[in-house]
């Protein structure tokens, strides 16, 4: 089986296109890593608008930086990763500023998520666990294992070592494990959660 | 698409703990729920693009600041006579000035001459200075 489509041109080759003037190749960086982007903003902060807002930033920055991208650089896909972790974290920073002046009081994120059996109702749960891990662990867990990239490539990402990305992820983990296991039987997963198994 | 390293990472911790099969299966259900950008914000991302591009593209010269083609020589005696009255006034006044000249010249060479008219001195006195030069020559 052979596959008839041309391959796709590498990302720091559309950036050097696109510093040249080519729109059409900022449209396929768009298309190739705006989705990417959004999904892990989406993941991390939980709110629609303010990961719209950050894939928005992150792109303009890998379109005022395409002059002066050197091929030798950081994959485009590692440093894209890396502008938006940072402005994630930043933002949930902030957030987390105004909302200890303001409520201290936490409510349950999602009640009634937790009531039905849906795969939306999962997913919702895991965001909600995920909402409450620290900003680190929860981009190393989200980079790992929903966005699927390599460690090797998060700890670029994170500006950290392998190791220090096992840990974190192994930590993340537990910590989920620990905050979905009350809702597993309500979410349909009670016998995943060691029964019997131990 | 799992990537290699994701399912052995995944069996692993499976057998090390029972759930994280259960953990696994959140992660899944969480990718298959995710929403794909809008394509309002993709159009905001591209529009982005295009702005960045226009900053970095040589700036274009606007209308009045364009360089305009030389003038002509018609045109440059145009300008050059506006202050007398442009060219119909300039050509009436060269056209005087040479029937002046002609008439002057075709005058013959009495319009030369001092005629009595214009020396209104007497002739003795012409004379007496030639008689005071003589001794002298």
């Amino acid at each position: 089986m052979t596959d008839a489509r041309p391959p796709e041109p590498a990302d720091a080759r559309l950036l050097a296109q696109f510093a040249a003037g080519d729109r059409e190749a900022a449209r396929l960086l768009t298309l190739r890593h705006g989705p990417r982007i959004h999904a892990l903003a989406r993941r991390m902060l939980g709110d629609a608008a303010e990961a719209e807002d950050v894939t928005q930033e992150t792109m303009l920055r890998l379109w005022r930086i395409a002059p002066d991208w050197q091929p030798g650089d950081a994959a485009v896909t590692t440093w894209l990763y890396r502008v938006a972790s940072n402005l994630c974290i930043d933002r949930l920073r902030r957030r987390r500023e105004r909302t200890m002046a303001v409520l201290p009081d936490r409510a349950d994120p999602a009640p009634a998520a937790v009531e039905r059996i849906a795969a939306r109702d999962r997913a919702a749960a895991l965001e909600a666990a995920l909402a409450d891990l620290p900003d680190r662990q929860r981009l190393a867990v989200v980079l790992r294992h929903l966005d699927e990239r390599p460690n090797p490539e998060i700890a670029e990402i994170l500006g950290t070592s392998v190791e220090a990305v096992e840990s974190l992820v192994a930590r993340g983990r537990r910590a989920l494990i620990a905050r979905l296991a009350p809702r597993a039987e309500d979410l349909g997963y009670a016998n995943a959660y060691g029964e019997g198994g131990g | 698409m799992r990537t290699p390293m994701a399912k052995v990472e995944d069996e692993s911790m499976t057998r090390e703990d029972p759930g994280q099969d259960a953990l696994a299966a959140f992660f899944a259900a969480a990718r298959a729920e995710e929403a794909g950008p809008s394509s309002a914000l993709l159009e905001r991302i591209l529009a982005d693009a295009g702005a960045v591009a226009a900053e970095r593209a040589p700036a274009a010269v606007p209308a009045w600041q364009a360089p305009r083609p030389a003038p002509s020589l018609a045109e440059r005696l145009r300008r050059a006579f506006a202050p007398f009255g442009g060219l119909t006034a300039a050509a009436a006044l060269g056209g005087f000035a040479a029937a002046g000249f002609i008439a002057g010249l075709a005058g013959g060479a009495d319009a030369w001459q001092p005629s009595a008219a214009t020396f209104d001195g007497p002739a003795e006195a012409i004379v007496a200075f030639y008689d005071l030069a003589a001794p002298e020559g």
